[in-house]
């Protein structure tokens, strides 16, 4: 009977948890702020004392990992975050984009698959293209014969999705069995166009390379990624006003103003467009500081989730905080280096700045990455003063 | 998408006529949800 009403009471928890994200969804001022955390799998597992390499290699170690922080952290959400990189299909298929460090850390070497004479391949036929000639150059195994190359994509593909329905039922699992809301979190990913023939086609210096040099071509790149990107950002499923494609902004801040309007803004308004226009909203991270493209963020679909950097809160507030929804700008720095009430004062200022009118809920600048990037007593204790004072 | 790395189920369907009418509705959605996943996979792989 104590069993059946314990599972009634998660249940309750769980219901008032998503209808908190509901209501901030919808435009309607929730009964308190949400909270939600982004503890990474990195973070998760140091805290729990485990190796780092060994739990991304051994799933089956997952849930203890991820229950610890389940049990120790206040979160709305579920706070055990989904691991993008997993190593095993990078190590099957001999990644040179992603490769583990010594230390377990997943690492970001700077690569390009696209070469520049290549763009017209690209624009003609990008997915051919990223097939035939990109993936062969960024993982070692599909740059071997047809035979070796089909048994690689084979059990990588199979790798990645066995290691994927792993994690998602160990999350969902914790879940229900914690009472969180499966509203708030991210369900598929995709990319700002720009970004995507950045970030590991043409890579960071190549792409500002090429702006100068072939503007046209980049221009034409974006379009030409365009759709698979739309489509990368769209479920299999219905979508839903809840829901979410993620989409992390990265290269806006380190290119010119006047690159930014003609080779960033024009189609990744187009995806936030195209997505909304299917009924999958988008969640920004808003990565370093957008404040010069403020007023070019208030021109996406209403409700679109920002999840803010860096910048000034105050003048997202004033400028976005009635069309958009916000979340982030706590500076996770000040966990490790500030004092428990001044952790504390700053979730205040925050939420002093952010929460009034709703379309608000509580988030860290970035993701917790190291269990060391953080006195871990300051950001339970953050967690805690928001969950139990930031009411309506 | 104009490519020959990614179908639709019509596409796919206009290639094999052989395939029986009655299992089209079983079939279908299976063959798509295998295309979506490898096309997922191989965007996550420049992601």
């Amino acid at each position: 009977m104590a069993s059946a009403t314990a599972v009634q009471d998660v249940k309750a928890l769980q219901e008032e948890r998503t209808q908190l994200f509901k209501d901030v969804f919808d435009g309607k001022i929730p009964k308190r702020v949400p909270v939600s955390p982004s503890l990474t799998i990195e973070f998760a597992i140091q805290y729990a004392g485990k190796d780092l390499a060994e739990v991304q290699w051994d799933y089956q170690l997952l849930e203890e990992v991820y229950e610890k922080v389940c049990q120790d952290f206040v979160s709305d959400t579920n706070p055990a975050a989904m691991n993008l990189r997993n190593p095993i299909f990078y190590k099957l298929l001999g990644a040179r984009n992603f490769v583990m460090s010594s230390g377990g850390f997943m690492q970001h070497p700077e690569i390009h698959g696209l070469e520049a004479e290549e763009y017209d391949d690209f624009i003609a036929s990008p997915y051919d293209c990223i097939m035939e000639k990109i993936l062969p150059r960024i993982y070692t195994e599909l740059n071997e014969s047809p035979g070796k190359r089909s048994i690689a994509f084979g059990k990588a593909f199979k790798a990645y999705y066995d290691e994927l329905f792993a994690a998602l039922g160990v999350i969902g699992k914790l879940t229900d069995k914690y009472g969180y809301s499966p509203l708030g979190g991210i369900e598929l990913l995709t990319e700002a166009p720009f970004d995507f023939v950045a970030d590991q086609l043409r890579g960071f210096k190549g792409i500002t390379g090429d702006l100068r040099r072939c503007p046209d071509k980049v221009e034409a790149a974006c379009e030409a990624a365009l759709p698979l990107m739309l489509k990368q950002g769209t479920p299999n499923h219905p979508p839903s006003k809840y829901g979410a494609a993620f989409i992390p902004l990265h290269m806006a801040p380190y290119i010119r103003p006047k690159d930014f309007e003609k080779f960033y803004w024009p189609t990744f308004k187009k995806l936030v467009d195209g997505l909304a226009d299917k009924g999958q909203p988008s969640m920004l991270f808003v990565e370093h500081d957008w404040m010069r493209y403020i007023d070019y963020l208030y021109e996406l679909p209403e409700n679109t989730r920002m999840w803010f950097e860096y910048g000034d809160p105050k003048l997202v507030k004033e400028k976005l905080g009635k069309k958009h929804i916000i979340t982030g700008f706590y500076p996770i720095g000040l966990l490790k280096t500030g004092t428990k009430q001044q952790c504390i004062d700053k979730a205040k200022e925050l939420i002093d700045i952010l929460a009034p009118g709703g379309k608000y809920y509580f988030g860290f600048d970035k993701g917790v990455i190291t269990a060391d990037s953080v006195n871990v007593d300051n950001l339970k204790a953050v967690l805690e003063y928001v969950a139990e004072n930031a009411n309506y | 998408m104009d490519t020959k790395y990614y179908k639709t189920w019509e596409a796919y369907i206009a290639e094999h006529p052989e395939i029986d009418e009655k299992l089209i509705p079983v079939m279908a959605p299976k063959i798509q949800s295998y295309e979506e996943m490898m096309f997922g996979f191989v965007m996550m792989l420049l992601m």
